[in-house]
């Protein structure tokens, strides 16, 4: 349907006056000149703000290790005794986060061993790194009688702590996840995942032979890329 | 060759869309109108382009024609037929190639709906709008989004797919047309809303011609969001179904602001006031499904539906910056010469209560933007990294909520311009009871609670204030009691009810466990058994699928299952869930069978009245389809737009009868046969209604 | 002229016939009688639902809750309970042996904050800069409502005086409606007066 010439109107050439002040009506424009305001600061928050900050990579890297301390629990001979990770400064440590359900735990317990065989002791880890290595392991949502039973049957003679606390302190997504502490207390990496015994000794070496600045980078970056699948 | 003909085609859509727009423009401003017809030759040929764009795409996904890089990202040789179409849609530049496609369809249909008024400037001006959008669109997939770069893949590529989660259920493959069937819909009434303003036609003409195109839209729009929201609850296995994630807020931001729209429109139609208003709200909707395509394709905001892609980031920003200015702009400069004179009689009105309606949308409209961007905000600020969600927003929209479902108890049955005491006691008095009777029926069940109780009560108002109106209008015009705007809408109002009632079930009476069983265990969680049968798997070339067989009170077996896709490397849970009419089960594979005894960890979600949230949704739909039905007859042109002069027509009955019937009706106190009637009861009242109407004027 | 264009809807007859064997004013009394009934029982059910909450919070319900409020730190804005991140699975955990040990809503939070960072909260703090996403909705509501109770009340500008055009407009109308149905008659009288937007449009 067609509509009438005379539909089509120009607006009134001058302001509408408001009937009850006598003032011209600009509601409008004051309306629009806010709104302006707010899309314009809306508008420069977004082209500046940067969508590319999320990091892949642990944010403990490089930073003091978390506080670790509580009671070990009652298995592999070690007895209940109070632990605390700050009296081990002074040694690399492998901090393993685990649960006796977990395959990729179950998978890694052996590596774990032998790194723990190669830097304690008179291991020749001693002496590759020029300090000792020592492993703890963080129990994950699991009883006293399964962690028990595990290392009975798996080996493995460092403390075992329950700590819920520390899974959260250390950002843990999901075990197994392990970290490696420079004798100085600084964490030097992240592992997600299955970790093998070559890869823990390549890191501490590596990190240990670069000095801490070097180290800490490339066992930041290994940590990072590190995703298994669990 | 694919790559070559498609970008062809592109190529011919920006061209075709950037001289449609310039000649447009050229030919409004010199005032040469029978310049304008050309115009509308470029439309067809943005038509062709799109079209064709999108047909070789399709070619090239079916062909596995990898050299297509487009194809190469999402296509891949194991994708059934039907994920293998939807995959046209399932990454970014392939939804801009959608979106494209669908401007140009309403393009197509705007010309050829209004095509024996070619040479009237809003419509020019309206296709020239159209047409600048669609520019823009175009360039995009040009320059930064162009999918058919061509790329040379090696020998037995056999590509990813499209995105895991995007490829296990059906209504993924609807669900993004119809949102953007919404989205780009509201192009339509925002390009003639612009062309209004230009042309300082903001009378009621433009905006009865795209009534319908907006209801439709939002229709749309309102169905894309639900089937969104139960794709989430099918297949993401968190049990949840509305997360308030930056994506949902995206297409509930314009949806908000169209419904504000839909509403106070019908208080410029019937007394031709709140017009700049409206038109404000057009322009804010269109901005806002711009500024959700940005927050959404360009990660700015962390979500799980972001798209991540370079340079349309910042190009939407721009386009978003242009859309927003320009309508902010025009209306700054004209909107004090357009607004109408006359003013609200009384608060306790249809009108009163419709500018209610739109405070409450428009607060929270605001809370939802303001809570997706406010971790922007603050990080600008000072760098503080915040989380805004569930429960703030939970907390900010549940007391609009309660508002909104109270107006719709009141707005249906209150009369225009002024209402009584006595005609709201007497209308709303069965409504009422029925609210009560709710209330009542709920305690009995076991509800407690606040909101919950508080929102079947008014739930109940609402409904039978709705209810009434579908009734009264069924006796007096029968079946087209159900169809028109008025009662179409009503419809709706019944659907939005449905909705909320199982909203408000849904999240108040959630029980939620996680057992870790055996094979043979049994487990039982809020009075249900669930038996763990055995596990499974199945395997083919695309994905390894775990499954448990678990039995639910030992009558259906139900599968959660965890898949991982091979391509991806991607693991997806996939809940099982029995839905009934009042409670659904909700099975999550939280947990693999272990290898050593296959005890599978289940996590069992129980949550009431599921169902009811997806019909409120689909009843919303089928209102929306019977509001698009003509109530009773009416007429192309609208009187109240037109000058008083032009309103006699000295043959046929006088245009106003359409709107001035029921009206007439109400106003005079019979409270037994008000409606909220925007469909007239019939002819001959209309009449009578109108002479008395005039007879005031003179009196 | 209100007034005159505006009857009194009381003063209009209502026509419906069931009523009939009541008086108008019985009527409207019985109506106001019902209606405080129903005002009542909705004010006595509204209560029972508010204060017959069954008891306090049980341990499994505390754990619900508070897992509701914490995020996964590694998604958007989902919270642990909904997230089937590991991440979420860890927290969810932590949350359920403190909420066993006894630890309060507040320490729980403060652990979790020193852990992950304010952005663990869903509900951000409503203090410093985060308290703005507070206040404005309110700021903003009361501002929309102030507006458009402003616009409902603004008085409304004299009706003009009708034209020849109004008069022949309606009188022509009025000519049709001789031959229409008039028995509704009755219910036209008094429409509301000037339309204002129509008129002068």
């Amino acid at each position: 349907m067609s509509v009438p010439e005379q539909l089509v109107t120009d607006p009134p050439a001058i302001d509408p006056i408001d009937e009850t002040t006598g003032r011209p009506r600009r509601t409008a424009r004051y309306a629009a000149s806010v709104v302006g305001v707010v899309l314009v600061a809306l508008i420069a928050l977004f082209a500046l703000s940067d969508p590319s900050d999320d990091d892949a990579s642990s944010p403990l890297v490089g930073t003091r290790v978390p506080a670790l301390s509580g009671v070990t629990m009652d298995v592999n001979g070690q007895g209940i005794d109070s632990f605390d990770i700050d009296d081990w400064r002074g040694s690399w440590v492998v901090v393993n986060f685990f649960a006796t359900w977990c395959p990729p735990c179950v998978a890694e317990h052996d590596d774990l061993v032998t790194v723990s065989e190669w830097g304690t002791g008179d291991g020749p880890g001693r002496a590759a790194v020029g300090a000792e290595t020592r492993v703890v392991s963080v129990v994950f949502n699991d009883t006293e009688e399964q962690v028990g039973a595990f290392f009975a049957q798996r080996g493995g003679d460092w403390p075992v702590v329950n700590n819920a606390q520390a899974a959260i302190d250390f950002r843990v997504s999901q075990v197994p996840e392990s970290f490696v502490i420079a004798p100085d207390g600084t964490v030097v990496s992240h592992l997600r995942g299955e970790i093998t015994a070559d890869e823990l000794i390549g890191i501490i070496t590596q990190a240990s032979g670069a000095g801490a600045a070097d180290g800490t980078e490339s066992g930041g970056e290994q940590g990072s890329e590190e995703n298994g699948d669990g | 060759m694919n790559s070559a003909l498609g970008f062809g085609f592109i190529a011919l859509g920006l061209a075709a869309s950037v001289l449609g727009t310039a000649g447009g423009v050229y030919a409004l401003a010199s005032g040469r109108r029978s310049l304008l017809a050309t115009v509308y030759r470029w439309t067809w040929l943005v038509v062709v382009a799109s079209v064709g764009a999108f047909v070789i795409m399709e070619i090239a996904l079916f062909q596995r024609d990898y050299s297509v890089s487009y194809v190469s990202q999402v296509g891949s040789s194991s994708t059934p037929p039907l994920f293998n179409f939807a995959a046209a849609w399932s990454s970014l530049e392939g939804s801009l190639l959608l979106w494209v496609l669908i401007l140009a369809g309403y393009l197509a249909a705007v010309v050829v709906k209004f095509r024996q008024r070619l040479t009237d400037p809003l419509l020019g001006w309206a296709v020239v709008v159209m047409l600048g959008v669609s520019a823009f669109f175009f360039a995009l997939l040009v320059g930064p989004a162009n999918p058919f770069v061509a790329v040379e893949v090696p020998a037995g590529f056999e590509g990813p797919g499209p995105n895991p989660l995007l490829q296990n259920h059906l209504l993924m493959a609807i669900h993004p047309p119809l949102l953007y069937l919404g989205y780009v819909g509201f192009t339509v009434p925002f390009a003639f809303a612009i062309a209004a303003l230009i042309t300082g036609r903001v009378g009621e003409g433009w905006l009865v011609e795209t009534r319908r195109w907006t209801v439709a839209a939002w229709g749309f729009l309102t169905l894309g969001i639900v089937f969104g929201a139960w794709w989430s609850y099918e297949v993401l296995g968190w049990g949840g179904y509305w997360a308030w994630d930056p994506v949902e807020n995206a297409s509930l931001l314009p949806w908000l602001t169209g419904t504000a729209y839909i509403h106070s429109v019908m208080v410029q139609e019937r007394r031709g006031m709140l017009r700049v208003w409206n038109l404000s709200l057009l322009c804010a909707t269109f901005s806002l499904t711009i500024l959700g395509t940005f927050l959404t394709r360009s990660g700015t905001v962390e979500s799980v539906h972001a798209f991540t892609a370079g340079a349309v980031g910042p190009a939407l920003l721009g386009f978003f910056a242009v859309v927003s200015g320009l309508s902010v702009g025009l209306i700054g400069w004209r909107g004090d010469r357009l607004r109408s004179p006359g003013a609200i009689d009384a608060p306790v009105s249809r009108e009163g209560s419709f500018m209610a309606n739109n405070v409450a949308f428009g607060a929270l409209a605001f809370v939802v933007l303001l809570g997706t961007v406010f971790p922007l905000l603050a990080e600008a600020w000072d760098g503080t990294r915040l989380t805004i969600g569930r429960p703030y927003f939970d907390s900010m929209a549940r007391p609009i909520a309660m508002v909104v479902l109270f107006l719709m108890s009141t707005a249906p049955v209150l009369p225009w311009r002024k209402a009584s005491t006595e005609v709201l006691s007497v209308r709303l008095f069965w409504p009422a009871v029925v609210a009560v009777m709710s209330m009542a029926v709920s305690l009995v069940l076991g509800a407690r609670g606040l909101y919950p109780v508080l929102t079947y009560g008014l739930g109940g108002f609402a409904a039978g204030a709705a209810a009434r109106q579908v009734v009264l209008a069924t006796r007096r015009q029968g079946w087209r009691g159900f169809v028109g705007r008025t009662n179409g809408g009503m419809i709706v109002h019944l659907g939005v009810v449905l909705l909320a009632v199982g909203l408000a079930s849904a999240e108040s009476y959630r029980s939620e466990r996680t057992v870790r069983l055996e094979v043979g265990e049994t487990a039982t969680v809020e009075g249900h058994e669930f038996r763990y049968l055995e596990p499974g798997a199945d395997i083919n070339d695309r994905r390894l699928r775990v499954f448990a067989a678990i039995e639910i009170d030992g009558e259906d077996v139900h599968h959660p299952s965890t898949i991982n896709f091979r391509q991806m490397g991607q693991i997806v849970a996939t809940p099982s869930v029995r839905t009934g009419f009042t409670e659904d089960i909700y099975l999550v594979l939280a947990e693999n069978p272990d290898p050593d005894n296959d005890a599978i960890q289940l996590r069992v979600i129980i949550r009431p009245m599921v169902a009811w949230i997806w019909a409120g949704g689909l009843l919303m739909a089928l209102g929306t389809l019977l509001a698009l039905f003509p109530g009773q007859r009416r007429r192309g042109t609208e009187p109240s737009s037109a000058p008083v002069k032009v309103a006699p027509v000295p043959d046929g009955p006088p245009p106003a009868d359409a709107d001035t019937g029921p009206r007439s009706r109400e106003a005079t106190g019979d409270p037994e046969a008000g409606t909220s009637g925007d469909d007239a009861p019939d002819g001959a009242a209309n009449r009578v209604g109108v002479d008395g109407r005039r007879e005031d004027v003179r009196a | 002229m209100t007034a005159e264009v505006h009857p009194d809807p009381d003063a209009a007859s209502p026509s419906d016939s069931s009523w009939s064997m009541w008086s108008k004013s019985q009527r409207a009394a019985g109506r106001r009688v019902a209606w405080i009934g129903l005002a009542v029982a909705a004010a006595a059910l509204l209560a029972v639902a508010v204060v017959d909450r069954g008891g306090a919070e049980t341990e499994v319900e505390r754990v619900q809750r508070l897992q509701q409020t914490f995020a996964c730190p590694e998604c958007s804005g989902e919270s642990v309970s909904d997230s089937n991140a590991a991440v979420s699975a860890t927290i969810r955990q932590y949350i359920n042996q403190r909420v066993a040990e006894g630890a309060t809503d507040q320490e729980l939070r403060d652990e979790l904050v020193r852990a992950y960072g304010v952005e663990v909260l869903l509900n951000p703090p409503a203090e410093g800069f985060a308290a703005l996403v507070w206040v404005l909705p309110v700021l903003v509501a009361s501002f929309g409502s102030m507006g458009a109770a402003i616009a409902l009340t603004r008085r409304r500008p004299a009706a003009r005086a009708p034209t020849d055009d109004d008069r022949s407009w309606v009188a022509k109308a009025r000519a049709r409606v001789q031959t229409g149905d008039s028995t509704r008659d009755r219910a036209t009288v008094a429409d509301a007066g000037t339309d204002d937007g129509e008129l002068s449009s």
